[in-house]
């Protein structure tokens, strides 16, 4: 999925998804030497903390996309 | 001077000539033709006219189609018949641009117009304003052949589908400001995933000009590329309500767009071309927004599966390294065993964390997690020593802490 408009600069909950199953694919493999497999352990364990810091966070309000002169633009939508 | 003709309920023909000659009367005509006394055609067919327009109100029609042709004016020219008559119709433009397709020969319908006559050629004629097939004819006929064409053009198979994102981080909803469809999805991706962004395009979801609206909204979000997947819907109505989701602009930009798309258009029974068109067909927004994210104790399980590989695999590595070197008897050198014992620590430290992982958010309320030198929660009373150390972990870090005297391992 491209986003060049998206205002998130966190990493999303799909990228972390799909890191961690590759991590843990890699780390169940018999030829990861000792050292490699404590790196992706850790990386895991650091992208599983990002992937629960993302489900803490509270729900956002709706934003409305707009066409204007130079495309498009977002605005916050109100009363909701 | 008319419509109380037909109002009063006097539906004999006797009654009606005889205030039809009341109204001859009124306009001035004699009672016999006399020589003397000559009319211009133009004069006739002006009469005519104006008894005709004069005497009828406007009149819903039964009949059957035929001949019908859209001149290059946009206006459009047909008869009615039954089995022993017919008549000339005609529709202007703007009314005929309303018709969602061009009816078929033989086709049973309904007209609603007025009765003149043109005088150009003294031709009798039903000004229509409303063509409706009976039923939903007309419309289910046009959805029909949209959807032959778009058949045909591979656009509705099955292989089209594309597979919706997992996990979205942004949901494009398209419809109406105004309408429940936005509230309902907004309700669902709250409890479920919450950190979801909703983005609305809105945009008219029925009448004139709502296809065109519905259309644009999908390519803006084609253009803004900032949803992983859309929501394209309205609430329920009628087949006509509905009509926009039928027509071929929206069709096409569902086809284009770049984005999956879920549709959810009126109930559950009605189906539209864009369901047919789109991604995923939802029966209802609610259920649409359903499909679009999962649910949070899904992703909780998933990483928790996560945690369990990665735990088990790097406790299997350690373990087959520690093997190894064991096996190697009295080459393994103190500092490889140091080593080793590092690496386990490593696990160990970094499995501790693991553990943690998952009460972050509990942890973040104020509850805390007291923690044995081992790294193991304790859970009761009685895992608590006097005099014993243990860590009590909160939301932002560690605090040592000394059992002063013994507690009460008595139920609560």
């Amino acid at each position: 999925m491209t986003k060049q408009t998206s205002t998130e600069t966190a990493v999303s909950l799909e990228d972390v998804l799909v890191r961690l199953d590759g991590i843990a694919r890699r780390i169940e493999d018999d030829d990861v030497e000792l050292s490699e497999s404590l790196a992706l352990f850790e990386e895991g364990v650091g992208l599983l903390r990002s992937a629960h810091e993302i489900l803490g966070r509270a729900a956002e309000r709706v934003q409305q996309l707009v066409e204007d002169a130079d495309g498009f633009r977002l605005e916050r939508l109100d009363d909701r | 001077m008319t419509l109380d003709l037909f109002a009063s309920g006097e539906s004999d023909n006797e009654a009606l000539a005889r205030r039809v000659a009341a109204a001859q009367a009124d306009s001035g005509f004699a009672n016999t033709a006399s020589p003397g006394d000559e009319w211009s055609v133009s004069r006739v067919n002006s009469a005519a006219r104006e008894l005709i327009e004069g005497v009828f109100p406007p009149l819903w029609v039964v009949g059957e189609i035929t001949n019908f042709t859209r001149a290059r004016s946009g206006h459009c020219y047909f008869s009615l018949r039954d089995d022993g008559s017919q008549i000339r119709c005609m529709m202007w433009r703007d009314e005929a641009r309303r018709l969602p397709t061009t009816p078929v020969e033989g086709m049973k319908v309904r007209a609603l117009g007025r009765l003149t006559l043109y005088e150009a050629r003294g031709e009798f004629q039903l000004i229509v304003s409303e063509l409706e097939g009976r039923g939903e004819g007309l419309w289910k006929l046009a959805l029909e052949r949209l959807r032959v064409k778009l058949d045909a053009e591979g656009l509705t198979s099955p292989e089209r589908k594309r597979r919706l994102p997992a996990h979205p981080a942004c949901i494009g909803v398209v419809t109406s400001a105004s309408g429940a469809v936005l509230h309902d999805i907004v309700d669902v991706v709250k409890r479920r995933a919450p950190w979801t962004r909703i983005i609305l395009c809105s945009c008219r979801v029925q009448g004139e000009g709502a296809a065109d609206d519905i259309a644009r909204a999908i390519e803006l979000f084609g253009r803004a590329g900032c949803a992983d997947v859309l929501i394209v819907g309205r609430g329920g109505g009628s087949m006509e309500d509905l009509w926009a989701f039928n027509e071929e602009i929206v069709a096409r930009a569902i086809a284009a767009s770049n984005i999956p798309t879920i549709s959810a258009v009126g109930h559950e029974t009605d189906v539209t071309i864009a369901d047919l068109v789109a991604d995923l067909r939802a029966p209802t927004p609610s259920a649409a927004a359903e499909a679009a994210v999962p649910e949070m104790a899904a992703i909780a399980r998933e990483l928790g599966h996560h945690a369990d590989r990665l735990r088990s695999g790097a406790l299997r590595r350690v373990d087959s390294s520690r093997k190894r070197l064991f096996d190697a008897g009295d080459r393994l050198s103190s500092g490889a065993r140091r080593g080793l014992q590092r690496s386990g620590e490593r696990v160990a430290a970094a499995s501790g964390r693991l553990d943690l992982l998952s009460p972050l958010s509990t942890l973040r309320r104020g509850f805390a997690v007291p923690l044995g030198a081992n790294g193991q929660v304790l859970r009761q009373a009685r895992d608590f020593e006097p005099g014993g150390e243990f860590t009590l972990r909160v939301v932002d870090g560690s605090v040592p802490c000394v059992v002063l005297t013994a507690g009460n391992d008595e139920g609560l």
